[in-house]
């Protein structure tokens, strides 16, 4: 009799187990050549809109206003320079079919045999049957010939429950008595039991497909594969109410709203309303972003959903470690005032130092991720190339609420920042010059505030004291940036056609303060907090985390009904400005209102 | 610049062995050969595991590995290089010996030729591998 489990608990996301990913957009040709064309016509309209801002259209009357706010359009037109180009071209690798000996993969090999494939489930407080339902889906995996995986359970909360549970599943549970460098020490302590020459990294609440390591293993028979990261797609995702229904229920429109909604989707296609409020669908970045990046061999390293090859991520952790253990003696040895006992000094140092310092796999940070896949990319002796494999293989939950999504945001932003003004990769020799431009394109994205807080707090400005930043809002200052706006978005509909966009472009925005608190936090070198993402709502609202917002917003309102009531009245007379500022306080308090409805949820998932 | 000590592997005496490794040693040197062809992830693992030769280490300051019979290695195999020397008393140190082509490359590659001095044969150790 099967005593494993009484009941089966049910999850809030257990009504969306049956949900399918989408499938990867392939553009044509000729779609992509008109998003070159849009996109390179964009740059030179940017180019000229600019050329006009900085020469012919500063506010001489409020210089200091005005020249903010052409350093910030300035940096934002850097931004948009560096996603044009991102977004440039499809080149996928190559697939290749799963290896079916260890010599396929390798040239190390003096007996050939099996393919020893590690599939590492990091965990530390997440919930055990939750990592069961990944160690259950896991199994499942159809296991190609010739490859033998192995299940571990690495366990940073060294839990009897957890225990119990791998052993139920029949997996391998390592545990240790700390949990010093989180994640990163978790994998590198499994990596000290184990012996696979390929290393599946899932979190804990990662859910495989069946045809997981049959897609992704035959990358390897390229010898300088060090690894494959596959999409990640939260499948808990708000789908949304259909815009016929909610204009029905929501609106209370009874059949009339129905029938509007229905001629308007026969229009336009389907259209969903209130769909994934907080931003988690990951497609943009995945599915545009890092996929054109894998034309340049610039592909990320995003953790969940990775395959990494052995011999790439100790080789690299072995060069660190001698690196920086030579680094640390020779600085120590420039203490010695005698020129001739330096060397002698800094030979036994370096020993004492080789003692003390630990080999890691991937470094201990908060991004450790992306900072081990740049160590990678920039190696001058190797040239290690990774694969983003485009179709969606795994499942895995998304943060139900605005606490849990800021925790995971800050961590993104701040731990890409931290990297960024410590080991910058733009001055890392070995990285190419697209290598350069796409880690470059990721952390200058996180500097977004510098030019976002201008834009937002620009229309306030002249609500409240009627100073323009602008010179005059005549038919030259639409005839400079009409042509540029409408040419960009058209350039970058025709490079994303078909990947929801909206949701991402919100964010960019309304994320603002979170990323302002990260850039804070590690200009003053603050560590970078490191929490584990939480999975499961939390109780009660948020609203205290978008004070920010909620007061950009409500100084919008206050602002434009002041200058509008200043405009009826006739006292002012900037009626072009006013409606200029109008609408870009609309569009900046639409962008920002999507956070503050985030804040509303109360984590139930749909 | 290092000279030489001369000395041969006929000078050791044989202290221990088991089926991983053979232990030799001549004064404060402990000379350790590999039984193995490959020196890998899971030899490591298994050294780790089972053998007696980090019980050995914990009272010698100088290690000569001895790589004779290994026809290939890969990084997870030269992070065992590591291990035991960071399992050894503060002071000590490491050698390699008889790496063929490819592993003195990638001893190269990994820079742990930086820091493990790597010598074709045994009568090329310098001195201080004596401890003297």
């Amino acid at each position: 009799m099967d005593m494993k489990r009484e009941k089966t608990p049910t999850w809030y996301f257990s009504k969306f187990e049956q949900r399918t990913p989408p499938k990867a957009c392939n553009p044509s040709d000729e779609q992509m050549f008109l998003a070159q064309v849009l996109g390179t016509c964009s740059i030179f309209l940017g180019l000229w809109y600019l050329f006009w801002r900085w020469t012919d259209s500063l506010n001489e009357a409020a210089l200091g206003f005005s020249i903010g706010l052409a350093i910030a359009e300035s940096l934002a037109f850097i931004g948009t320079i560096l996603f044009t180009f991102n977004l440039w071209r499809v080149k996928d690798t190559p697939w290749r079919s799963a290896p079916s000996r260890l010599s396929e993969i390798s040239h190390q090999v003096s007996k050939d045999g099996d393919v020893i494939v590690d599939v590492f489930f990091p965990t530390y407080n997440e919930d055990e049957e939750l990592v069961r339902l990944s160690i259950q889906d896991a199994k499942r995996m159809r296991i190609p010939d010739g490859v033998d995986a192995r299940i571990h359970v690495l366990d940073d909360g060294n839990r009897d429950i957890m225990c119990k549970v791998a052993k139920e599943e029949g997996v391998n549970y390592i545990a240790r008595d700390d949990n010093i460098g989180f994640k990163a020490g978790n994998i590198r302590n499994g990596m000290a039991y184990t012996e696979g020459h390929l290393m599946v990294i899932f979190d804990a609440d990662t859910r495989p497909f069946p045809a997981f390591l049959e897609r992704t293993l035959g990358y390897f028979r390229d010898v300088d594969v060090a690894w494959v990261q596959t999409p990640q797609w939260f499948f808990d995702y708000q789908a949304g109410t259909p815009l016929p229904v909610w204009l029905e229920r929501g609106l209370y429109l009874g059949v009339v709203g129905r029938y509007v909604g229905l001629g308007v989707e026969r229009l336009v296609g389907p259209i969903a309303m209130n769909r994934d409020v907080l931003g988690n669908d990951p497609t943009m970045f995945y599915d545009v972003i890092l996929r054109r990046r894998n034309t340049y061999n610039a592909s990320f390293c995003c953790g969940a959903g990775s395959v990494h090859r052995r011999e790439a991520i100790v080789q690299q952790a072995l060069k660190r470690y001698v690196t920086s253990t030579l680094e640390k003696s020779a600085a120590l040895a420039d203490y010695v005032p005698e020129a001739n006992l330096k060397g002698l000094y800094q030979d036994q140092l370096s020993l004492e130092i080789a003692r003390r310092t630990e080999v890691m796999p991937y470094l201990f940070h908060v991004s450790e991720d992306i900072y081990t896949g740049i160590y990678l990319h920039a190696d001058q002796e190797k040239t290690w190339k990774s694969v983003y494999h485009p179709e969606v293989l795994s499942k895995m939950l998304s943060p139900q609420e605005l606490l849990s999504w800021s925790i995971q945001r800050f961590k993104y932003a701040g731990g890409t920042l931290d990297i960024s003004r410590s080991d910058n990769p733009l001055r890392k020799k070995g990285l190419s010059f697209w290598q350069k431009w796409m880690y470059g394109a990721t952390m200058y994205s996180y500097l977004a505030p510098l030019w976002i807080v201008p834009f937002l707090l620009a229309p306030i400005i002249f609500f409240f004291t009627g100073i323009a930043p602008i010179a005059a809002y005549d038919g030259t200052f639409y005839m400079h940036l009409l042509p540029f706006l409408i040419v960009n978005r058209l350039a970058v509909m025709a490079a994303t056609w078909e990947v929801p966009s909206l949701r991402g472009e919100q964010y960019y925005l309304a994320f603002f303060w979170q990323n302002l608190t990260a850039i804070w936090e590690v200009l003053c070198r603050q560590p970078i907090k490191f929490h584990v993402t939480p999975k499961t709502g939390q109780t009660g609202n948020n609203i205290a985390l978008v004070w920010p917002q909620l007061t950009i917003i409500g100084a919008s309102i206050v602002g434009a009904v002041y200058m509008g009531w200043q405009v009826f009245l006739g006292i002012e007379q900037h009626v072009p400005a006013y409606l200029v500022n109008l609408f870009w306080t609309f569009n900046n308090c639409l962008a920002l209102s999507i956070i503050v409805r985030a804040a509303m949820l109360r984590g139930e998932g749909e | 610049m290092i000279k030489g000590l001369g000395i041969t592997v006929d000078d050791f005496q044989v202290q221990d062995a088991d089926k991983w490794v053979k232990l030799s040693l001549k004064g404060a040197l402990l000379l350790v050969e590999f039984k193995h062809h490959t020196l890998d992830a899971a030899f490591a693992l298994q050294l780790y595991k089972e053998s007696l030769l980090f019980k050995h280490l914990k009272q010698r300051s100088r290690l000569a590995v001895n790589l004779k019979h290994v026809s290939v290695a890969n990084s997870s195999g030269l992070a065992l290089l590591v291990q035991l020397f960071q399992a050894m008393p503060p002071g000590s140190r490491l050698y390699v010996l008889h790496a063929n082509a490819e592993i003195s490359e990638l001893l190269r590659d990994t820079f742990l030729d930086q820091l493990f001095p790597v010598f074709d044969h045994i009568h090329e150790l310098p001195i201080e591998a004596m401890g003297l």
